[in-house]
């Protein structure tokens, strides 16, 4: 295996559900890419297009979805073709989505759920796959897996079905996983320990990972790459660090405003203003601009276009906050 | 947003789906409202467009086949029954007993049934499970054997008929009225109605009854079509309409008898009910998606994953 | 459980009265049983001595009592038309009409839940249109009529079935096929229905996620529950089956079971024998209601007893 070979590479990504009151613009011109072993963030409020990411990496767009343009690519190969989706999909890439109660079926046992993951990708037999099933349970800090394997969701707690939904995602020793706001249905201590789970295990396999929320606090101790992503478009992306400390975007440095602190400080609790736009009529100028502080008459009718900084990141912004050389500078030259 | 702002990507609109133009588009909905309009128009016209007395007797004229067959002639375009009357006027006369009696049993029981359902949704408590459980006990009885004791003992009749098909379908409409009446009570409005003082009945009529009306007139058309196919049943049985009234399962009963020498007998006044029943389903399916838009989102999703399905 | 089943058991007893309270006054009170058994031409007497038979002249409650202490031990009195044992009537009709729903209920079932879910794999395509048309067709065509036109041309024309009677496999065929209409038609549309929800649950979509294929998402995932949701219909198409399906498809084709034997009674003016039946039935409806509930508890981990 090559090691800088991105495992995913998403380039120039658009994607658009139509309704009957009009197409919606979910995903507009996103490109990334997760190197193995890698941690990647994304950040969003919610409908600015996070989980669609999330599937399309899975080659997974649900219709009356549609890719309309870009591509979506596993190690070179095109996930938006359903053959090739469908051998990585559980085997390579695996996802923990947000809420564990939907994400298993109520009426099947945790161990049909999970050594049937098994049998499909790894071929093994079904006292294999129930072995096997039960080391991952306890590997995911499950007390009893044995009993566990004959119990229906219900009988779990929250926490421990999101730790049921982890061991199925790597029960087959995936290159990356995909964590759609793995926390967001827990409650707060549950949410900690899930995190917890989340990246130790990835340190430990060697495992890539796309972490996609809405609370800056979770992707914090995380990830090592943020990308912030706002009405379907990347708004800023770069180093967790850089991102934190000196975040270009206004729309990051309001969404930092906008993170509780662990310490359990408030004060700096602050919402952001307005909603995110219609993404049925996209207008021509920065998206965030009738909620932006910052905003003028510039910004309301030129789209501000991804572009390197100084840290090795990119923003998309004609007013960035926290640059040392300002730009006005360097429009003037 | 704001007025200044200019847009630069108009995204393809499906047009406003307009009721009548979604009926229009949907072949199998449309084919529906012709049954329907057709059915209303023929009832009401009968005596008019009838080329014959349905109920003329012509003994000389028995029996004869119908134009497509062997035999057949335009005078009698759908044949002669036993008694030599004219089967074609005889099924446009039978078009008026199947419009009266579902209009008939669907009012009565859909009155009947809408107000035990808004009485238990409504008061809830006490009232609401002495009721459901009276309709639950009564929704297992074996209907249509009670239908036909009542009927043997009482005697038959468009009016016994009526009462005796709506002793069920009521029980539809309580139980579809009084889920109604629960899930449009959690709304904020309701309870915000309730703080103010508004009375019950003018919180029932003022925020209640809209939610009821196009669920309500769906079942109404779906246990109309019920009806005509129980109603036929029951005639066909010998136990519904009785000569000289005209049914088309009375008509089919007749034909019975001349299953081998005059098959055109059960197959016509049949196929008027199969297509009258059919018309009125299809034209539910359409209403009930126009009625619950979880369903016609549902729709919208499956036809435009179709391709070329999406006009622009 | 065993509350439970205690609880169901009593609700069952409680429709069982009512059914034999309703049919007392339907039959003693709304109708004149002595008027309808007696022919035309009675005189006073005939009709005291019937009544005095059939205990009418004593007080209505008195009636009403001795009556469900016999119904409650399946004594109906003698068939007016047989003049033996009612309930001895109705035993010996029964078995034909099992054979006749049974048949047509599983053979409905199997072929509705099949229509159903060929229609939810592509909703919106041409399988699911079709479908859904064979679906309103089965609810749409009256049996009575369908019988008889399947006669005309299956017995009449084709002469590949006997008209009417019992007694073989082939008389079987077509009673069983229109009893199963309505049934796969009704189990068709419901199936394709909770099918397409099914399909779009986030378990389902999660399950793709995981790499199944699709026919084990649609099978194991998607039916299953689907199937659950079902079962409550598939309960209400068996009691339609038995206690309106028969008595139609039985008339038509001359089947020697409990429908037929009620339409026969009716002719005959035998209320006793008509009460039998009628009773009888209730009672197997009830017993399917018991059973369409604990089928339910066993397939849905989630439903406990209580």
């Amino acid at each position: 295996m090559t090691g800088d070979r991105p495992l995913l590479e998403i380039r120039n990504l658009e994607v658009v559900f139509p309704t009957p009151s009009g197409t919606v613009r979910a995903v507009r011109d996103v490109s990334l890419s997760v190197n193995p072993g890698e941690s990647l963030g994304i950040v969003g409020e919610s409908g600015s297009g996070k989980s669609t990411i999330a599937r399309a990496s899975l080659g997974l767009i649900e219709l009356p979805g549609r890719i309309v343009g870009g591509e979506v690519l596993w190690r070179g190969r095109p996930l938006t073709d359903e053959k090739t989706a469908r051998r990585y999909r559980g085997r390579q890439i695996s996802i923990v989505s947000q809420d564990p109660m939907a994400a298993l079926n109520p009426i099947r046992t945790i161990g049909a759920q999970m050594t049937e993951v098994m049998a499909r990708h790894l071929k093994l037999k079904k006292q294999q796959a129930r072995k096997r099933a039960a080391d991952l349970l306890e590997k995911v800090g499950i007390p009893e897996p044995g009993r566990r394997l004959d119990q229906y969701p219900f009988e779990l707690s929250g926490g421990m079905q999101q730790r049921v939904v982890i061991a199925i995602a790597l029960s087959c020793d995936p290159l990356m996983l995909i964590a759609d706001e793995p926390t967001t249905a827990l409650d707060v201590t549950t949410q900690a320990q899930i995190l917890r789970l989340i990246s130790s295990l990835q340190k430990e396999l060697g495992l890539a990972l796309m972490l996609i929320t809405h609370d800056l606090g979770v992707v914090a101790g995380a990830c090592d790459l943020l990308k912030v992503l706002y009405a379907g478009e990347i708004v800023e992306s770069g180093t967790a660090d850089a991102l934190f400390h000196h975040p270009h975007h206004p729309y990051t440095a309001a969404l930092l405003g906008a993170t509780p602190r662990l310490d359990g400080r408030t004060d700096r609790l602050r919402i952001i203003k307005g909603h995110p736009p219609d993404l049925r009529s996209v207008d021509a100028g920065c998206s965030f601009s009738p909620r932006c502080p910052h905003s003028t008459t510039y910004c309301e009718s030129e789209h501000p276009l991804l572009e390197p900084d100084s840290r090795g990141g990119m923003f998309a912004c004609w007013h960035p906050r926290n640059r040392l050389e300002p730009r006005s500078v360097a429009q003037e030259r | 947003m704001t007025p200044t702002r200019r847009t630069n990507h108009h995204l393809d609109r499906p047009p406003s789906h307009g009721w009548i133009k979604a009926v229009l588009q949907d072949p199998a909905a449309l084919f529906g409202v012709v049954v329907v309009v057709v059915l209303v128009g023929v009832a009401l016209l009968a005596p008019w467009i009838a080329p014959l007395d349905p109920t003329k007797q012509d003994l000389g004229a028995r029996l004869l086949p119908p134009f497509y067959a062997r035999g057949g002639s335009f005078e009698h375009i759908l044949g002669t029954d036993q008694l030599g009357r004219d089967v074609l006027s005889r099924i446009i006369h039978g078009s008026r007993i199947s419009l009266t009696i579902p209009l008939v049993t669907v009012t009565l029981a859909g009155v009947f049934g809408t107000a035990v359902g808004l009485l238990a949704g409504y008061r809830g408590g006490r009232t609401d499970t002495i009721i459901m459980r009276a309709v639950d006990t009564l929704f297992s009885f074996p209907g249509l054997l009670l239908a036909l004791t009542i009927l043997a003992v009482v005697g038959p009749g468009f009016w016994t008929l009526a009462i005796v098909l709506s002793l069920r379908i009521w029980m539809v409409f309580a139980r579809v009225t009084r889920g109604l009446v629960l899930s449009a009570r959690e709304a904020e409005y309701v309870d915000a109605a309730e703080l103010i003082g508004a009375s019950p009945v003018r919180i029932m009529l003022r925020h209640i009854a809209p939610n009821l009306t196009a669920p309500l007139s769906t079942l109404a058309v779906i246990e109309s079509a019920h009806v005509i196919l129980s109603e036929a049943a029951l005639s066909f049985l010998g136990l519904g309409i009785q000569s000289p009234q005209i049914s088309w399962g009375l008509d089919v009963a007749i034909g019975r008898q001349y299953v081998f020498s005059a098959p055109w007998l059960i197959i016509l006044p049949g196929t008027a009910i199969a297509v009258s029943v059919l018309g009125i389903n299809l034209l539910a399916g359409r209403l009930r998606i126009a009625a619950d838009p979880q369903e016609s989102a549902k729709r919208f999703a499956a036809t435009a994953a179709l391709p070329g399905a999406q006009s622009g | 459980m065993g509350r439970y089943v205690l609880i169901r058991l009593s609700q069952a007893a409680l429709v069982v009265a009512s059914v034999m309270v309703v049919v007392f006054v339907v039959t003693r009170l709304i109708g004149d049983p002595v008027a309808v058994m007696l022919p035309l031409e009675a005189t006073e007497e005939n009709r005291a001595v019937l009544e005095a038979q059939l205990g009418l002249d004593r007080p209505i409650f008195v009636q009403l009592g001795n009556y469900m202490a016999d119904a409650v031990r399946l004594d109906f009195g003698d068939s007016l038309w047989q003049r033996r044992p009612a309930i001895d009537i109705v035993m010996e009709r029964l078995p034909p009409t099992m054979v006749l729903v049974f048949s047509g209920f599983v053979l409905g079932l199997l072929l509705g839940a099949v229509i159903g879910v060929v229609a939810a794999v592509r909703p919106g395509g041409w399988t699911d249109r079709l479908s859904v048309l064979l679906g309103l067709l089965g609810i749409s065509l009256p049996q009575f009529w369908i019988g008889l036109v399947l006669i005309v041309f299956f017995s009449v024309g084709l002469g590949w079935f006997p008209t009417s009677g019992s007694g073989s496999v082939s008389h079987l065929v077509l009673p069983a096929t229109v009893l199963a209409l309505p049934i796969v038609g009704r189990i068709a549309l419901v199936t394709r229905s909770s099918m397409i929800d099914e399909l779009n649950t986030p378990h389902v979509k999660d399950a793709t996620a995981r790499g199944l294929s699709r026919t084990r998402i649609v099978i194991a995932h998607a039916f299953r529950g689907a199937g659950i949701a079902t079962i409550t219909v598939a309960g209400w198409e068996l009691i339609g089956a038995l206690a309106g399906g028969a008595v139609v498809v039985e008339t038509v084709y001359a089947w020697p079971g409990i429908g037929f034997t009620a339409m026969q009674a009716i002719e005959r003016h035998d209320i006793i024998l008509l009460q039998g039946v009628v009773l009888v039935i209730a009672i197997i409806v009830v017993t399917i209601n018991i059973l369409v509930d604990i089928t339910y508890t066993i397939l849905d981990p989630r439903v406990k007893f209580d």
